[in-house]
């Protein structure tokens, strides 16, 4: 099979990406990999099918992405209680990936939903615009800027960034009016 | 236990919070500053990840595509 050279770049440039993105995805290096290997065989044999001209990182993020979620739709099928065994493989995590240290970060982003967790790596992370986004997961610009909404605020409170549950203007006037009511 | 320092960092100095509006009217948004700060620490988890050496096998799937030409031509 010859393939393009700028085609061939394309993809090379993008593995880092895509790693980068399987390991926030899933929060387990070795199952990142898996993804990324999947991801690079199916888009090699199906380049006819990718448009030139058109962004090859990202259609093989959809491929990664679209793994991902039959590989999860398949443990639930074999897992009876299949949230409580997705948490428990994200649990995991932070040792795994030590070497990497950020666990902080990743214990965190495990904690996240998979759609908000997939919708802020994109935009906040790997810096892909809205629409791109929108694309990738296969839904609408408004429900991915609510993800990526509700995705902050989750994490800043996860990270101690704020105050958990309420944030906001008021809740943090009363908190302090509260305080100092108590002082 | 870690105080939330950031929001009473800005009580403390402009009494009020500045707010992000990303959102709806109904959705929730954080402070300007705690934004900014996740952002970059997501940029820089995002980067750290990023530099992580490429597996070899993975390299080697493009390699293998390219046939003999290039399938000797580690580097």
């Amino acid at each position: 099979m010859t393939v393009d050279p700028s085609v061939r770049q394309a993809v090379l440039e993008a593995i880092p990406h895509l790693r980068a993105f399987a390991i926030s995805l899933s929060g387990n290096i070795t199952y990142a990999d898996d993804l990324v290997q999947g991801a690079l065989l199916r888009g090699l044999e199906n380049l006819d099918k990718f448009q030139p001209g058109t962004n090859m990182q990202a259609w093989l993020f959809t491929i990664l992405r679209n793994q991902f979620y039959t590989d999860m739709r398949r443990r639930r099928k074999e897992v009876e209680d299949a949230d409580g065994a997705m948490a428990e493989r994200l649990a995991v995590m932070p040792e795994q990936s030590a070497r990497l240290d950020f666990s902080d970060m990743l214990a965190a982003l495990a904690k996240l939903s998979v759609e908000q967790r997939e919708a802020l790596v994109l935009v906040a992370a790997e810096g892909v615009s809205y629409e791109e986004a929108a694309q990738i997961c296969g839904t609408s610009l408004g429900t991915i800027k609510s993800r990526i909404n509700r995705a902050r605020t989750r994490l800043a409170e996860l990270l101690d960034l704020v105050p958990g549950e309420d944030i906001g203007p008021d809740r943090l006037v009363r908190a302090t009016l509260l305080m100092h009511a108590s002082v | 236990m870690t105080m939330p320092k950031v929001a009473q960092r800005k009580l403390d100095d402009t009494g009020e919070v500045p707010v992000v509006k990303t959102g709806g009217p109904h959705e929730p948004a954080l402070p300007a500053d705690v934004a900014a700060c996740l952002g970059e620490r997501l940029r820089a988890y995002y980067a750290h990840l990023m530099n992580d050496p490429v597996p070899e096998h993975l390299i080697r799937i493009l390699e293998a595509m390219d046939g003999a030409r290039s399938a000797n031509n580690d580097r």
